[in-house]
C-alpha cells in the first residue's frame, strides 16, 4: 500500500513534466536545429544572423534553468489562467506555418508551460532564462528597423570622412557615401553596426547575470549604455579602416576585414573589451560595498 | 480548498498536454513524415519568369511608345532603363524587379541617388489608383514619393515606389506587411522597384507634370499587374 502511494506520487510529480518535455522536444527540435544551422552556415538570411548570439545564449539559458532546478522543485504547484492563454497563442503561431510566428511560438510556449506548472512565481524564477531565449528568437524585425539606422549611417560616414581627412586623404562625404581616390564606399544598412550592437547588449546582459551585477540596476544600466557606446565607436573605427583600405586600393586587407576572419577578430576584441569593462565595474562594486 | 486548487492545476496541465499533442499530430508529424517543414522556407515566387522578362524586355505601356531599352548597373544591381514618349513628352522609366524569392526591397532609392548624383527638393507623398485586373477586387491604391531632382544637365520630376500585386508604396515596410499577409495563404507579394523621371525645365514646377506622372504611373502599375505581379487570390477563395 505504502509503495503504491509512493509510486502514484512519483507519477504525479514526474509524469506530467516528463510528457511535456517529450512533447516540447518533438515539437521544437527541428526548429532549434534549423536555427543553429542558419547561424553556423549562414544559409537563411541576414535577419536570422542578427540573432546568432543565440549560439551561446540558448545553452546559457539551459544552464540557468539547470542551476535553478532545486528552487523550481521547491516552488508550490499552482497555475494561472494566463498560462493556458499563452499556450493557445503559441499553438496558433505554431500552426500558422509562417517562419516568424513559428519561431516566436517557442518562447511563448515555454513561458506558458512555466505558468501552468508553478504560476507567476515560476515565471519570475525562470524569467532571466526566458528573456535570454526570447532575445535569441529570430524574426524579421531587424528588416523593419534597418531603415531607421540611416542617421547612424550618415554619422558613421561623416566621422570616417573626418578621420581620413586628418590622415591627409582626399575624402568627400555625401550622405552615406564616401568618395576616396575615385572609389565610392557606401555605408550600407548592414554596416551601421546594428548586429554588433545587438550582440554586445546580449553578451553584456549575460555578463551582468554571470557576475551578479544584474542585481544593481544603476550599474547594469551604466554597463549596457557603455557597451552600446563601445559597440558604436568600434564600428566607426571599422568603417574608417574599411574606407581607408578600399580607397587606397588595399583590396586584400579590405576583404580580410570585411568578409574574412578580420571581422571575427574585430568582434572578439570588442566583446573582450566588454569583459574588461565588467571586471572594472565588479572591482568598483566590491570597493563600494566594503567602504 | 487545496484539493480543488490541485484539481484545477491538474486540469490546466492536462489541457496543455492535449493542446501540444494536437499540435504534434496535426502540424509537426505531417511535417516529419513528408520531410517538408513549411516554416523552414518562404514560399517561392510564382511569377519569377515574368519578372525576369520585365528585367530583360521592359514593359509594354498603353498610351506610351517605347524609344529605347537598356540595362544599367546601379549600385551593384542590374536595372532596366526604358525611355518612352507620348506625343512630344519624353520620360524615363527605371525598373528593378525582384530577382530571387528571398530578395527584399532594401536601399534601392539610396542606390539611385548615389548613381545619378542628383540633388532633390520638394519631396512629398502622392497617390493614384489603378483598376484591378480581377473584377472582384477593389482598385489598387499606389502611393509614391514625388519630388524634384536635378543634375548639372537636367531637372526631373521623379516618382518612385515599390509595386506589388495589390498595391504600391515607397517604404519597404509596407511591402513587408503585404508580403507577410500573402504568406498566410502560402503565397508571396513579388515586388518591382519603379522610378519615373519626367524631364522639366530647370526651375519648373513639378505639380504641372503630376497628371503626366499619374498617366505613366498607372500604365506601369497596370502593365506589371497584368503579368509579373498577378494578384492571385488565396486558394480558399477560388
Amino acid at each position: 500500500m505504502q509503495v503504491n502511494r509512493k509510486i502514484s506520487i512519483a507519477i504525479e510529480q514526474y509524469l506530467m513534466p516528463g510528457i511535456v518535455v517529450v512533447l516540447m522536444v518533438l515539437l521544437y527540435a527541428p526548429l532549434l536545429i534549423h536555427w543553429y544551422d542558419g547561424w553556423l552556415n549562414k544559409n537563411i538570411g541576414i535577419e536570422h544572423e542578427y540573432f546568432s548570439h543565440g549560439l551561446i545564449g540558448l545553452p546559457f539559458a539551459a544552464y540557468i534553468v539547470w542551476t535553478k532546478r532545486q528552487e523550481w522543485q521547491d516552488l508550490p504547484n499552482t497555475s494561472h489562467p494566463f498560462g493556458i492563454g499563452l499556450v493557445v497563442i503559441a499553438s496558433i503561431f505554431y500552426s500558422s506555418g509562417l517562419g516568424d510566428l513559428v519561431n516566436l511560438s517557442f518562447p511563448l510556449m515555454l513561458t506558458g508551460i512555466c505558468i501552468n506548472f508553478k504560476g507567476i512565481p515560476g515565471v519570475k524564477l525562470m524569467g532571466i532564462a526566458l528573456v535570454f531565449v526570447f532575445l535569441a528568437t529570430p524574426h524579421y524585425l531587424p528588416y523593419l528597423i534597418e531603415p531607421l539606422a540611416l542617421p547612424l549611417q550618415t554619422f558613421i560616414a561623416h566621422v570616417a570622412g573626418f578621420v581620413l581627412t586628418q590622415l591627409n586623404l582626399e575624402v568627400t562625404v555625401e550622405k552615406i557615401y564616401l568618395f576616396v581616390n575615385g572609389q565610392i564606399v557606401e555605408v550600407a544598412p548592414h554596416c551601421a553596426g546594428l548586429k554588433m550592437l545587438f550582440t554586445s547588449l546580449y553578451v553584456g546582459l549575460m555578463l551582468l547575470y554571470w557576475t551578479g551585477l544584474l542585481a544593481s540596476r544603476t550599474l547594469s544600466i551604466l554597463f549596457l549604455v557603455s557597451a552600446a557606446f563601445i559597440s558604436i565607436f568600434a564600428n566607426i573605427m571599422r568603417n574608417t579602416l574599411l574606407t581607408l583600405f578600399h580607397g587606397t586600393g588595399q583590396d586584400g586587407l579590405f576583404a580580410w576585414l570585411h568578409e574574412g576572419w578580420g571581422g571575427d577578430l574585430y568582434s572578439a576584441c570588442m566583446l573582450g573589451l566588454l569583459v574588461v569593462l565588467i571586471n572594472g565595474l565588479q572591482h568598483y562594486a566590491t570597493i563600494d560595498s566594503e567602504s | 480548498m487545496i484539493l480543488s486548487l490541485k484539481l484545477r492545476q491538474k486540469q490546466s496541465q492536462i489541457i496543455i498536454v492535449i493542446l501540444m499533442t494536437v499540435l504534434l499530430i496535426g502540424v509537426a508529424l505531417p511535417g516529419y513524415i513528408s520531410q517538408k517543414l513549411v516554416w523552414r522556407d518562404m514560399p517561392q515566387l510564382k511569377t519569377l519568369p515574368q519578372l525576369q522578362t520585365v528585367r530583360k524586355e521592359g514593359l509594354s505601356l498603353s498610351g506610351w511608345q517605347t524609344v529605347k531599352i537598356q540595362s544599367i548597373k546601379i549600385g551593384n544591381q542590374e536595372w532596366l532603363k526604358q525611355e518612352v514618349k507620348q506625343d512630344k513628352k519624353n520620360a524615363i522609366v527605371l525598373l528593378f524587379p525582384q530577382n530571387y524569392y528571398k530578395d527584399q526591397p532594401q536601399v534601392e532609392w539610396m542606390d539611385l541617388n548615389g548613381f545619378l548624383g542628383w540633388k532633390t527638393d520638394e519631396e512629398q507623398q502622392n497617390r493614384f489608383s489603378v483598376k484591378s485586373t480581377s473584377k472582384d477586387l477593389d482598385p489598387v491604391e499606389v502611393q509614391v514619393k514625388f519630388f524634384k531632382a536635378w543634375t548639372t544637365t537636367q531637372t526631373y520630376a521623379v516618382a518612385q515606389w515599390y509595386a506589388w500585386p495589390n498595391g504600391g508604396h515607397p517604404a519597404p515596410s509596407h511591402w513587408f506587411w503585404a508580403d507577410r499577409f500573402a504568406q498566410f495563404s502560402r503565397n508571396r507579394a513579388p515586388w518591382v522597384a519603379v522610378a519615373l523621371l519626367i524631364p522639366i525645365k530647370p526651375l519648373g514646377n513639378i505639380q504641372e507634370v503630376w497628371p503626366v506622372t499619374v498617366s505613366l504611373g498607372e500604365s506601369v502599375q497596370a502593365s506589371l499587374m497584368a503579368e509579373a505581379l498577378v494578384a492571385t487570390l488565396p486558394e480558399w477563395l477560388n
